[in-house]
């Protein structure tokens, strides 16, 4: 599910006054970055994080200015903050945001510093350059001074004017990554030492993150919890990133890496109150390889969805899928509670596939983009289909329903004018990964169990080109409502200019409208149900 | 005439009826014969628009604007003398046109483009000298407009007692009731949207209610740059009724009552405001005033007429995802009484609109 949007907000002048115009230009900030802001749930907008910049004090030193909204676009407050941003004459850089958080009554972000070479160093603590935090109180709306973490420490920067940022002052910052409502995680620092002759950056890596010995849980204050032990054994040691969390369990992944591939081991499950080990989600299955698709934490639940290989299939190829697989496991004991298959051929008679990896006779092959696990033990599956030829093509839509036992419940397909790509053959899962598909989100309508699916269609007829110059897309919204679907849309393509949907509150989507005749507006408009 | 001004004719924003327009002409009249030095007043042109705001303008060319919510919100027709006359005032003192001028020296003022090159060839500290330089102009162009405000509220004064001697508290009155005018008289309850919305087929929920939205935030006041004081374009209008009283030596402080006519004028506005609300397409602001007048008249047939097509419009305008053009969001500056309705109408579903459609319809 996308959580990324860009929001721009142009100040509009009223004053068609030319220097007054200039004026105005020069004393309103650069637009950065955005992110949605949501409650600590995780389970809606809470509201809108947009960062510029200000003014440039000097060669590595500005001035940024942060405007918090609601969930209305009501503005809670803005602040200007003096940052430091590396700069190097061979590379363009500039600061970014890695995440923005809602903690307790406070307002967390981290910015890094867009100088994404592939500096090894980087690697030894953190996933991206010159990583900060900084704390917005929304009682007083005061804002810290920058935080950085070094050896599992807080410590706190200020800037002025004319300093100057060194790589060798930048290189030992962690990252912290927001966990739970309240909580971060931190890797702790790898105790590998890259030689400084480093012969194969990806082999570095590797090295790098099996010397990982352990992790921390901190507080809103960045205090440290507890800290756990990973990679005790040598001979066993793996890269683990952060899967997921919420307030019972945290998850770490496992993978195994040697210089051939790069696979999934398995996950691990801690007590996000004690750091303590729950067990292991091994993902073994006597008649199948499992490749990880989707995780969600529901209730007492962490449920996994998979992709089926074959047990001979030691590299999971990409087109070559069984089909699905969704696993139940209890969080406080790791134990699985239960597993159902759905292989291509349970959903005849909708589809008729020739082989047992998917392929649909003259027309491709279909991958789901999301499942969403409902309250009554029910699944929705959204999936797209895609045909892999000389030049890749994203077909049509389905949405499905299927029962606790993975049986398809119900079953529509939503025609679009297909999406062709100039690229050869591409498999699914890259082109997933490539976001190439046009699903964009779903999202909870209310509390009733309700919810919207969103996706795109270029409803133009006619040509590849022709689609591309002059376009009619349209915004698809699905709605499941007391257990009934309806099919809707929305001109996305308006007669002078265009309309960008961007996730709002449960209930409602925020249409940004450009129009050359009345230029930006921003709506927040009311999901028809 | 601008563009802007030409597009609210089209639109339908004003309104042409005897009734208004003799009153007017009245109160031109008395303004015309008392102030025989201003014979441009016999050129005056009174125009009575739709809109949101209780407020009044001067655009130049002897035309001045009143707004239908204004005189509901007045209470005698002499403070709507004094108002007519300190817009009269501003066309008097071609403030318009001055406005304007004062616009343009500034674009072929030498001394700005050189600085604005200037700033335009900074590579550091760029936006905090724009900034300043910025606000330097904004004060002054601020500035002449309270300059202009002051001027008005003067002569408007001035034009004003010649034609109503007696009542020269009026105008202390008038502006004093313009500093509380925005805040709301009346509000919805839970008992109110009960008897309002209670259908047969759909009982009322007090969750289409239930509004926490704005409980979770805490907003920041402090004044910003763009907001302080001294940027309003209007002074308090304390401070202004405070300085014509001083400066006039206006001592009494006697009330007047409204007379019958202008009762009726009022009582009539209540319900033209509810239709110019709704010929302007501010559908969601015209349904929360026909509710709070269907609290007291719940059999009124204009009113439940209003109600219906104010909420199919709404209804209309979902179905196309243009709500928020007819229906204001959520915001701290609103009552929790039309925080409240704006909830109710954003959280219901269709078929409860439907049914509401219904109920006012039959």
């Amino acid at each position: 599910m996308k959580k990324i949007f860009t929001l721009l907000l142009l100040f509009l002048s009223t004053l068609s006054i030319a220097q007054m115009q200039k004026l105005r230009e020069f004393s309103r900030g650069k637009f950065i970055d955005s992110r949605i802001i949501f409650d600590e749930n995780s389970e809606d907008v809470f509201g809108y994080f947009l960062l510029y910049e200000f003014d440039r004090k000097s060669r590595e030193i500005y001035e940024m200015e942060y405007v918090i909204l609601d969930n209305n676009l009501n503005k809670i407050t803005s602040a200007v903050f003096t940052q430091g941003v590396y700069k190097n004459f061979m590379i363009k850089t500039g600061a970014r945001l890695t995440f923005v958080t809602k903690v307790g009554n406070e307002i967390v972000f981290g910015l890094h510093d867009n100088f994404e070479e592939l500096y090894t160093q980087l690697h030894i603590t953190s996933d991206h350059f010159n990583e900060r935090y900084r704390k917005i109180n929304l009682n007083d709306f005061s804002v810290s001074s920058e935080i950085v973490f070094e050896n599992n420490k807080p410590l706190e920067n200020i800037y002025k004017p004319g300093d100057n940022l060194t790589l060798k002052d930048l290189k030992p910052r962690q990252t912290i990554y927001p966990a739970g409502t309240d909580k971060f995680l931190i890797f702790s620092p790898s105790e590998y030492s890259v030689p400084a002759v480093a012969m194969g950056i990806e082999t570095q890596v590797s090295k790098i993150k099996k010397n990982i010995k352990g992790f921390s849980l901190l507080n809103s204050n960045f205090e440290i919890l507890w800290t756990s032990k990973i990679n005790k054994d040598k001979k066993k040691a793996e890269e683990y990133k952060f899967e997921a969390s919420d307030d019972k369990v945290l998850i770490l992944q496992k993978t195994v890496s040697d210089k051939k591939t790069k696979a999934f081991l398995a996950y691990e499950i801690y007590d996000m109150e004690t750091g303590k080990y729950v067990g292991e989600i091994s993902q073994t299955d006597p008649q199948y390889r499992m490749d990880p698709f989707k995780m969600d934490l529901k209730n007492d639940n962490i449920i996994v969805y998979n992709y089926l290989h074959e047990l001979k299939d030691k590299n999971y190829y990409f087109e070559k899928t069984l089909g699905y697989v969704r696993i139940i496991y209890n969080k406080s004991t790791g134990k699985e509670v239960s597993r159902d298959i759905l292989l291509w051929e349970n959903l005849s008679p909708h589809l008729t596939f020739k082989k047992k990896f998917g392929d649909i006779p003259k027309y491709g092959k279909i991958i789901f983009q999301d499942f969403i696990a409902l309250e009554n033990g029910n699944t929705i599956g959204i999936a797209e289909g895609y045909r892999p030829a000389a030049k890749t093509e994203i077909l049509d839509l389905y949405i499905m329903e299927f029962d606790p036992e993975m049986k398809v419940k119900y079953f529509k397909k939503m025609p679009k004018m297909k999406n062709v790509l100039n690229a050869k053959k591409v498999p699914g899962k890259i082109l997933l990964s490539y976001k190439a598909f046009d699903y964009y989100y779903f999202q909870k309508l209310d509390n009733d169990g309700n919810y919207v699916i969103l996706y795109a269609n270029n409803e133009k007829e006619g040509g590849r080109l022709k689609r591309k110059k002059d376009p009619s897309w349209v915004l698809g919204i699905i709605t499941y409502v007391d257990g009934e679907w309806e099919y809707d849309k929305l001109n996305l393509t308006t007669h002078d200019g265009m309309i960008v949907p961007i996730r709002a509150k449960n209930g409602s989507i925020l249409l940004q409208e450009f129009s050359e005749k009345n230029g930006v507006e921003m709506r927040l408009e009311k999901i028809n149900y | 005439m601008t563009a802007a001004f030409s597009e609210k004719i089209s639109e339908g924003h004003f309104v042409d009826d005897k009734l208004y327009s003799s009153f007017f002409n009245g109160v031109l009249d008395k303004l015309r014969e008392a102030n025989p030095n201003f014979p441009q007043i016999e050129r005056t042109k009174i125009l009575l628009s739709h809109g949101t705001a209780p407020n009044a303008y001067a655009i130049g060319d002897d035309i001045i604007v009143l707004y239908v919510p204004l005189l509901t919100n007045l209470e005698n027709e002499s403070q709507l003398a004094y108002i007519i006359s300190h817009e009269i005032a501003h066309n008097l003192l071609e403030h318009s046109t001055k406005g304007m001028m004062a616009y343009s020296s500034l674009q072929q003022s030498q001394e700005l483009k050189q600085k604005t090159k200037q700033i335009k060839r900074m590579k550091y500290n760029r936006a905090s000298e724009s900034i300043s330089v910025y606000k330097d102009l904004l004060y002054g162009s601020k500035r002449n407009s309270r300059e202009f405000e002051i001027e008005a509220d003067s002569l408007g004064f001035v034009l004003f007692k010649n034609a109503f001697p007696t009542q020269e508290y009026q105008a202390v009155s008038a502006l004093q009731l313009l500093e509380s005018i925005d805040k709301e008289k009346d509000s919805l309850t839970v008992p109110d949207y009960t008897l309002l919305f209670a259908t047969n087929e759909v009982p009322f929920k007090t969750e289409w209610i239930n509004n926490e939205e704005l409980n979770s935030y805490k907003y920041d006041t402090t004044p910003k740059f763009w907001t302080v004081d001294s940027l309003k374009t209007h002074p308090d209008c304390a401070i202004r009724a405070e300085f014509i009283a001083t400066k006039f030596n206006v001592t009494s402080k006697e009330t007047a009552k409204a007379s019958s006519d202008f009762q009726y004028l009022q009582h009539l506005s209540q319900y033209n405001d509810i239709l110019g609300l709704y010929a302007i397409k501010e559908y969601g602001k015209s349904l929360y005033s026909t509710f709070l007048k269907l609290k007291e008249e719940p059999d009124n047939p204009f009113l439940r007429s209003m109600a219906a097509s104010n909420l199919e419009r709404l209804q209309e305008a979902q179905k196309k995802y243009i709500l928020d053009r007819h229906l204001d969001r959520l915001s701290p500056r609103n009552s929790d009484s039309y925080n409240t309705f704006l909830y109710f109408i954003r959280e219901i579903r269709r078929k409860e609109m439907n049914f509401l459609i219904n109920l006012y319809k039959a």
